[in-house]
């Protein structure tokens, strides 16, 4: 009697052992759900923001992110997907985070664009023979990142409006230190365009998002944009991208100053447009990826908050207005997912706290008025 | 059990020896396997260090008109250079690319009115901060030592849509009857406290510096928070790094960096 009674105890301590085992081996639920479709209630579609969701990593900082992003009446968001954190390993694929963002962006009812860039380690020189940064590609990477580029069209195939191919190619910085290349950016999206294409042929595949600057040829810092632009066509890149992405940054200069070529201002996009179109390309749009003002109290290039305010405003309301060309203009940056303690936090709509800065009060009233 | 309690007690003499030797080879292995610090070396075989620097950023980080650099981190970067025995050069580096700059050996170090990130820790060291920048509040001098606490009853002064407007929008929601007056410009805000309008202005500790080095009749109250300014250098490079710091340390106990920081700051 006793012997069976000890054997239905240690039957029972395994049963308890295995559910253990069984709960702890469950995958974990998501404990921030998707929520019910919303939709943005907005008096003016073309306002968007470029968040920056990348490295955030709790869910219910990404939902509250986009939830204020449908509140201030923003229908679009810019999205940074890099490369190298969904494929660690050539082939292997991760998409658990950036379908989080997806997917409680739809929820929200906005529309996204995903940037795509960040080179993953095995796709660059060994950094034996050469340190390079996440930013660095040559013409041996090209295949390795057209085949990410098809299998992310592939998988959001239908979430995602349109993907951006690399961002600034213009600043040595923002080509792994090396002097900026149009004809190698040319080539890079004569590689990818296809491969988007192959995956879903709606899939519209941005190109340019050139930093706006002066410098001339040879410079070792970065390239003047319209010069950059104009060699991209030289170089053949007009069949490989379907629109242009262009960021419009103000600087000190009020939202309609008049551009020129020896000016950085926000109206400068309208030369990039000049470009286009002298090359035959006017009927393809652009979409400004990144545009805004800073109001830092020490930048070189920043204005005050009232001034930075008023002119943001003016922005939204003359690229709807004045550039029928224009599909959407998205401002630099919604909210960091930490701060980043300089004067970049300056061009934050809300802090990381989830604070709303006047900025983002008084562009919801205007759009949602 | 009892073996091992009998291999242990008669374990002594020469077997502790051993183990010993043992350690301290296995230690000094480790220590000849660590790679070289080839930054520390560059920068002593060539009598320079390089710093990275967006001069963007006044008065910390500028150029004159006539292209050289100059700020309160050149003049500290100068000083840290000379305490080594090295000359500081400058190399121009955007603020997004100051970490990859670091990275590809462009610059040996990075003094930048940066503040430590945390994201950086796996491949970036900090100095000890050398300024805080983090907001604070400016009030009638003879007052500033006894403001800070409690906020009840008060009322702050800020610039519409600055950081210390979105502090002060914080605070009013943490502390009852906390009024703020929101003024156009900070030197109305800073007026509403001269006139008695306002009890204290909430802004940056560089710009409050600025401001009372002109309006001696204020001063500058409690912190509310803080942005620790710092060096980065590479993790690769524990050597640079612990000379710097170490020349770092020295400014400070001297008085050296509060004298830098008074050239830049209050005047």
């Amino acid at each position: 009697m006793e012997s069976l009674l000890a054997a239905r105890h240690n039957i029972l301590r395994l049963l308890v052992v295995l559910l253990f085992l069984w709960a702890v081996e469950l995958p974990p639920q998501p404990i921030v759900a998707v929520p019910p479709p919303q939709t943005v209630h907005t008096s003016h579609p073309i306002v968007g923001v470029h968040t920056r969701l990348t490295d955030e990593v709790e869910p219910w900082k990404v939902l509250r992110t986009l939830e204020m992003v449908r509140e201030m009446g923003s229908s679009w968001i810019v999205e940074f997907f890099p490369w190298a954190y969904s494929e660690d390993y050539p082939g292997e694929y991760h998409f658990e985070h950036a379908d989080m963002v997806v997917e409680h962006a739809r929820a929200q009812g906005i529309t996204v664009i995903a940037r795509i860039g960040l080179v993953p380690y095995w796709a660059r020189p060994h950094p034996d023979g050469q340190d390079t940064t996440f930013n660095y590609i040559d013409e041996s990477g090209y295949e390795a990142m057209g085949n990410y580029v098809y299998e992310f069209v592939r998988h959001f195939k239908g979430r995602v409006h349109a993907i951006i191919i690399w961002n600034e190619p213009n600043l040595t910085f923002e080509w792994g230190f090396r002097p900026v290349d149009p004809a190698a950016y040319t080539a890079l999206l004569r590689t990818v365009y296809p491969r988007a294409k192959q995956a879903d042929p709606n899939m519209i595949v941005l190109a340019g998002a050139l930093a706006p600057t002066l410098e001339p040829e040879g410079s070792p810092t970065a390239m003047d944009d319209l010069i950059y632009l104009q060699k991209m066509y030289d170089a053949g890149a007009a069949p490989y991208f379907d629109a242009l992405s262009a960021h419009a940054y103000g600087y000190k200069a009020p939202t309609e100053e008049p551009p020129a070529p020896d000016r950085l201002n926000f109206r400068r996009v309208e030369l990039e447009r000049q470009v286009m179109v002298r090359n035959g390309d006017e009927a393809k749009p652009v979409y400004i990826t990144e545009a805004g003002w800073n109001d830092s109290p020490r930048w070189h290039a920043s204005v005050s908050p009232a001034q930075r305010i008023e002119y943001t405003i003016a922005a939204y309301q003359w690229a709807e207005e004045q550039w029928p060309w224009c599909k959407m203009l998205a401002m630099w940056a919604f909210r960091y997912p930490n701060w980043m303690h300089n004067w970049q936090d300056n061009f934050a709509f809300v802090g990381v706290d989830f604070q709303p800065r006047p900025i983002y009060l008084q562009v919801q009233q205007y759009a949602t008025r | 059990m009892r073996n091992i309690k009998y291999h242990i007690s008669n374990f002594k003499g020469w077997g502790w020896v051993a183990i010993a030797c043992v350690v301290v080879a296995t230690i000094a292995l480790l220590a000849a396997r660590r790679p070289p610090d080839k930054a520390w070396n560059q920068v002593r075989q060539s009598g320079v260090v390089r710093f990275g620097m967006d001069p963007n950023y006044w008065p910390f980080d500028g150029l004159t008109v006539s292209g050289e650099f100059a700020g309160l981190d050149v003049d500290l970067a100068r000083e840290i250079a000379g305490r080594l025995g090295l000359r500081a050069e400058f190399v121009i580096i955007g603020s997004d690319g100051l970490y990859d700059a670091l990275t590809t050996g462009r610059c040996d170090a990075v003094i930048s009115a940066l503040t430590p990130d945390a994201k950086r820790r796996w491949d970036t060291v900090y100095t000890t901060p050398y300024f805080d920048a983090g907001l604070v509040f400016v009030l009638p001098a003879a007052s500033a030592s006894r403001f800070g606490g409690d906020l009840t009853g008060r009322t702050i002064a800020v610039e519409f849509g600055s950081d210390g407007d979105a502090r002060a929008r914080w605070l009013v929601r943490r502390t009852v009857g906390l009024r703020v007056l929101t003024r156009d410009t900070l030197d109305e805000a800073m007026q509403a406290v001269e006139s008695g309008l306002a009890d204290a202005a909430l802004t940056d500790t560089t710009t409050a510096r600025q401001y009372i080095a002109g309006h001696p009749a204020l001063g500058i109250g409690s912190r509310q928070t803080s942005d620790p300014y710092v060096i980065a250098v590479r993790m690769a490079a524990p050597e640079l790094f612990r000379a710097l710091d170490r020349a770092l340390a020295q400014i400070k106990a001297d008085g050296t960096l509060e004298r830098i920081i008074e050239q830049w700051l209050d005047h």
